[in-house]
């Protein structure tokens, strides 16, 4: 039996009491790779490592968005060996990652590294373009495609014709490093000749052909043409992107300017023709790291709500709600189900909130009574009486705000503000709501002009 | 703000030459900058000593004279209290037109600021020198009579002993045991002033000159009489009567002592003495303070010495001096009025307090602080002044709204002040039926008259209340668009939910909501949306209000999105009576946030009132709809258009982008390279390429 590390141990009891300390954490991890100063390697003893993974595990459970976890986290298990287990890792991180490139650079690295299945690698490669293909800064990953398929192709596989069309997606993509693409497609077409014309040119013009030269350099001409405007889209999303300086999660605050950049740039994409999935791939990327701010999952699921995608809408708050717990996504949420019509659901999602927090916002209380309301439409009694106990339990002087609001016998609402006058005689909201029921119940009641005595004493 | 009027002289009538005329220039563009005109000031006294020679008076040109005349005259008519500007006038106006144009100037300062020590101490002396150059009975007698008021309006004043001095001084030196220095001894003793001392030390020296009876009240002399157990003032020995007045003497300045003490501790933290438009408003804020704890004091002193022996005259002369560094501030003419309303026999009040007012309200006060304006209307009306109160009411709304003869512009917040003031008053003492009639009628000749571009005045029937009548065509004749809106809130405030007013209030709806008038008003749009949606649950009528404030209206975005919140929570809160109907509301369950959002892309609404109100679509529009054949384009997407071209770049239009038209970006076109019969995509089509490179067009290039 090895000694306990003991550093560990007493920054694990510290984390006890202080559970959201990201400082901690990183140390504890420091210590559980320090394994006291032995350091891991596969001649540790198996309890050791366990407690360098229980200790990985632990820390990404609570914060999943730290991708540099998950990678360090998969090379130790690449260096002690267990290639399973770091796929295993891998895959799990892309439940919240998927669309961290850097993820899956490192991923589809140690893919290439492992594996020799080069179907299988092509099909993570496509999966992972379909992810984080539109990044602005996906130059390493488009140079580790593009070399993949180099080494990779034989006769039968078919990898020339990818690499070839591969390179001719990536022209048309604002990428940062876009010149660099552009100048390994012209030195292809520069030594392109005549029996390679297929690799370039669409099928159903390569029959009426007559001149390679002349196709070659049409062709040329076009690939400026697609160069000019790459560029010039490139110069205009530069003018946002330099202004992302903290791309990536963190526990540390957001400035205001940096919230903006990220809601102009959003804006930017969605008025101008970038298709929706080019929009929504920059919604995820900046929800990476603005996933504590409730406002872009909110932005995000306009976006779906707009376009008339519910179903979609629902699943990003629900992120959101888990990733923050924010009450306010919940709200929203909410009435999603109810609009949807799904008011059980709503009311369980209201309900687990309630039961598992200490101190719940009035919002959610709001959301609660209407619910209430919502399925049982016509119980009067039972309105009034969900009100009694919210103002007992909170002891809100709102409760009478909202009770105006909901079409009940205004003789029933009197009732319960007679109920509670004493206990609520020095506040406005009650005094002022109180006037305006009995407005609804035709009384007039102004604020008239004081006494001039009255008046003019107070300034004495 | 505190807005000067302007007479004559920044007019433009009295033309200065330079240097002064860039001098004035400085003064017209910031009028309450005292160092402005300071430095006017400066000119002329450096241009007066350049031109001063006794031998020829006639070098300093009438010109100069008239123009520092109008100068002085148009500050200190604003400024009564800059004592330090009088004085500088005093000099310039001796050195330009002599001594008794210098006294008249003198005279003018003490008229305008009575309370002033240092100008009734000029005053006075100049009064006296005058008098000793060339004697008379008439001269004599001004001089008495003008230094009785000063010692009327500032002998209690803690540091006037230059002025009692000066009295004193003169009148010794006429005749040393004459009445009239009796008289003024008498009063100083009894004052509590910083020089109480020298002041009983001069008394005892001289005060056995006088007669018993003289120097005591017949209560006092008795009370003496009785205490050598005599009968009557005969009796009484030489030695006794001298014993008297030591003692009666020497008790008033033990009396005077205490007093001075216990003033001491306030007047010790008390530095500023004079309004000079200079003092930081912190160190004021901060003396205030202590003038208020002294002021407190004295009038809790007064008031337990409410045995009818207590003079308000010291209270009222501490207040005056306060008010002299704090003339601007009306928490203390108010203080100041609350206690004159409260020892002040209500048959007198009015006598006692107008004047104060009047005074606050025409001079000092700047107009950016009603309150106490509005609460002389109260006063008057309290006074039984009713028909006086609105008369003033009318002649502020009147001066507000720019059309009265002396106002220069338009003040929007004293005037819906004042406006609201005038309906608080009729609202108060009307009978809510007269009240509502006659706002409603307000409401109607003036829509009616704007709408046809004339008023019809005085064309109701006869039968109606002469008294109502008139307040409403003086009213009607002064009221503009957000005036009318404060009627309108008075009028459906009065105007409850009774099941004969519903069809009413719908009726105002319909006949009024698309007035211009209310596009910006908060107050009728809440009221309608409550209207229907909480009081009449109407909730078709309510989707209809709902749409209007969103997409008609002027209102600020704030403003609307406070309305869309209200309109999400009343749909909350009627869910279930709303979603089986056939209306839109349900859809702010999950639109609420795209409504209230500052991106036009999310907020619909938005859109639609800014389509609505673009001038260059509007434009367009016109152009289009003047040929023919051409259908009327969809403004929401042209304003979506105009984005377009300068989001990137805010105010720079660029008009348009280069792309590829068959993207393999695009939906549906997207490759697949795991596909066994891939091929290679087609040729990229464009569109603006050649346009990538245009120079891009500013909008102040020509």
């Amino acid at each position: 039996m090895s000694a306990p590390n003991k550093a560990w141990s007493s920054i694990s009891t510290e984390l006890v009491h202080n559970p959201d300390n990201l400082q901690l954490w990183q140390d504890l991890v420091k210590e559980a790779e320090s394994n006291n100063k032995k350091g891991i390697n596969k001649s540790t003893p198996p309890e050791e490592i366990q407690l360098l993974r229980t200790t990985y595990q632990n820390i990404l459970d609570k914060y999943p968005l730290l991708f540099k976890y998950w990678i360090k986290y998969a090379s130790w298990e690449f260096k002690l060996g267990h290639i399973d287990r770091a796929e295993a890792i891998y895959r799990s991180s892309m439940v919240h990652l998927s669309y961290c490139i850097d993820l899956w650079v490192t991923y589809l690295q140690f893919k290439i590294d492992t594996n020799h299945n080069k179907d299988e690698i092509l099909t993570l490669f496509e999966t992972a373009r379909r992810k984080i293909g539109y990044h602005f800064h996906s130059y390493e990953f488009y140079d580790l495609y593009l070399s993949f398929l180099k080494n990779c192709k034989n006769e039968s596989n078919g990898f020339h014709l990818k690499y070839h069309v591969l390179l001719r997606i990536i022209i048309e993509l604002p990428i940062y490093h876009y010149e660099h693409f552009f100048k390994k497609i012209m030195s292809i077409l520069a030594s392109l000749n005549g029996a390679d014309l297929h690799l370039m040119i669409p099928q159903k013009e390569l029959s009426s052909i007559r001149n390679p030269k002349n196709a070659v350099n049409q062709l040329k001409k076009m690939f400026i043409d697609v160069y000019i405007t790459t560029q010039y889209k490139v110069y205009e999303l530069f003018k946002f992107e330099r202004k992302l300086t903290k791309p990536y999660f963190d526990l540390n605050y957001i400035s205001r300017q940096q919230l903006e950049a990220w809601n102009s740039y959003l804006n930017f994409l969605q008025s101008r023709d970038y298709p929706r999935d080019y929009v929504i791939f920059n919604f995820e990327r900046c929800l990476l790291a603005t996933a504590l701010y409730s406002d872009f999952w909110t932005k995000y699921a306009n976006f779906e709500i707009n376009d008339g995608n519910l179903e979609r809408a629902v699943e990003i708050l629900s992120r959101g709600f888990s990733m923050n717990g924010d009450y306010q996504l919940l709200i929203e949420l909410v009435d999603l189900h109810i609009y949807m019509k799904q008011w059980i659901r709503a009311r369980d999602l209201i309900l687990a909130y309630v039961k598992n927090t200490v101190s719940v916002p009035i919002p959610i209380y709001e959301k609660l009574i209407q619910l209430e309301r919502i399925i049982n439409p016509r119980d009067d009694a039972y309105l009034i009486k969900i009100f009694k106990e919210l103002i007992l339990e909170t002891n809100q002087d709102w409760w009478f705000n909202q009770l105006l609001l909901f079409d009940v016998n205004n003789e029933q609402k009197l009732e319960l503000f007679n109920e509670f006058k004493e206990r609520f005689e020095d506040s406005p909201i009650f005094k002022s709501s109180l006037r305006r029921l009995k407005r609804l119940m035709g009384v007039i009641d102004t604020e008239q002009l004081r006494d001039f005595d009255e008046e003019l004493n107070g300034y004495l | 703000m505190t807005r000067l009027v302007l007479p004559t002289f920044l007019q433009g009538q009295v033309t200065l030459e330079p240097p002064f005329s860039s001098l004035k220039q400085k003064i017209v563009q910031d009028e309450t900058n005292i160092h402005h005109w300071d430095a006017l000031f400066k000119a002329f006294q450096d241009k007066v000593d350049e031109d001063y020679d006794p031998k020829h008076p006639e070098k300093i040109t009438d010109e100069l004279k008239k123009s520092i005349h109008a100068t002085f005259e148009t500050l200190l008519l604003r400024f009564p209290y800059l004592s330090e500007h009088w004085r500088l006038w005093l000099v310039l106006e001796y050195k330009i037109n002599g001594v008794e144009s210098s006294i008249k100037v003198l005279e003018d300062s003490v008229q305008n600021h009575p309370f002033s020590l240092e100008l009734w101490v000029d005053y006075i002396s100049a009064l006296i020198s005058q008098y000793e150059s060339a004697k008379s009975r008439e001269k004599l007698q001004l001089i008495r009579a003008q230094y009785s008021r000063a010692i009327d309006l500032i002998g209690h004043q803690f540091s006037s002993h230059p002025l009692w001095d000066k009295v004193l001084d003169f009148e010794a030196s006429i005749d040393p045991s004459s009445s009239e220095i009796l008289h003024v001894y008498k009063q100083v003793t009894q004052i509590p002033l910083y020089q109480y001392a020298q002041y009983y030390k001069q008394f005892v020296e001289i005060n056995k000159s006088f007669q018993v009876a003289e120097l005591l009240d017949q209560d006092q002399l008795e009370h003496y009489v009785a205490k050598f157990g005599k009968t009557s003032l005969k009796e009484l020995s030489l030695i006794e009567k001298h014993q008297i007045i030591d003692d009666y003497t020497y008790a008033t300045f033990l009396k005077t002592q205490q007093a001075v003490n216990i003033k001491w501790a306030f007047e010790s933290s008390i530095t500023i003495h004079n309004f000079d438009l200079k003092t930081e408003k912190d160190t004021l804020a901060s003396e205030l303070t202590s003038w208020k704890t002294y002021l407190d004091h004295e009038i809790k002193q007064y008031e337990l010495e409410s045995n009818g022996a207590a003079t308000i005259k010291p209270i009222i002369s501490l207040f005056e001096r306060c008010l002299i560094p704090h003339c601007l501030n009306s928490s203390i003419w108010l203080k100041y009025l609350a206690f004159l309303n409260k020892v002040t026999p209500e048959e007198s009040k009015l006598e006692a307090m107008k004047p104060v007012y009047l005074r606050a309200i025409t001079k000092f006060i700047p107009l950016n602080e009603n309150f106490i304006r509005f609460n002389y209307a109260r006063f008057l009306v309290s006074r039984n002044k009713f028909d006086e109160a609105n008369d003033f009411l009318v002649d502020f709304i009147k001066f507000c709204s720019g059309s009265g003869s002396n106002a220069t512009c338009y003040m929007k917040q004293p005037y819906i002040e004042s406006v609201r003031s005038i309906l608080q008053l009729w609202e108060k003492h009307l009978s809510n039926d007269s009240f509502t009639s006659l706002c409603i009628q307000i409401i109607e000749e003036y829509f009616t008259s704007r709408n046809e571009k004339k008023r019809v005045l005085d064309s109701q029937s006869e039968e109606e209340d002469i008294a109502t009548k008139s307040f409403k065509t003086k009213l009607l004749q002064l009221i503009n668009n957000e005036g009318v809106c404060l009627v309108v809130k008075f009028y459906l405030e009065h105007t409850g939910y009774s099941e004969d007013n519903v069809p009413k209030l719908r009726e105002f709806y319909n006949k009024y909501s698309q007035e211009i008038a209310f596009k910006t008003s908060v107050f009728f749009w809440r009221y309608f949306m409550e209207f229907e949606g909480i009081s009449q649950r109407d909730f078709a009528n309510f989707e209809t209000v709902f749409y209007y404030v969103r997409t008609q209206t002027q209102l600020p975005k704030l403003v609307i999105d406070s309305f869309v919140d209200l309109a999400y929570d009343i749909v909350c809160a009627n869910f279930s009576e709303i979603f089986p109907s056939n209306s839109n509301l349900d859809t702010l369950l999950i639109s609420k946030g795209s409504e209230t959002s500052n991106s036009l892309l999310e907020n619909q609404s938005a859109r639609r009132t800014l389509a609505n109100q673009n001038h260059s679509i509007k434009r367009g529009d016109d152009l289009r709809s003047s040929k023919q054949n051409i259908s009327p384009v969809n403004k929401e997407e042209e304003l979506l258009k105009i984005t377009h071209k300068h989001i990137g770049s805010p105010g720079i239009f660029i008009e348009s982008t280069p792309d590829i038209t068959n993207k393999i970006m695009n939906e549906g076109d997207m490759i697949d390279l795991t596909d066994p019969r891939l091929t290679v995509p087609p040729y990229p089509s464009f569109k603006n390429v050649e346009k990538a490179s245009l120079p891009i067009h500013y909008p102040n290039d020509n």
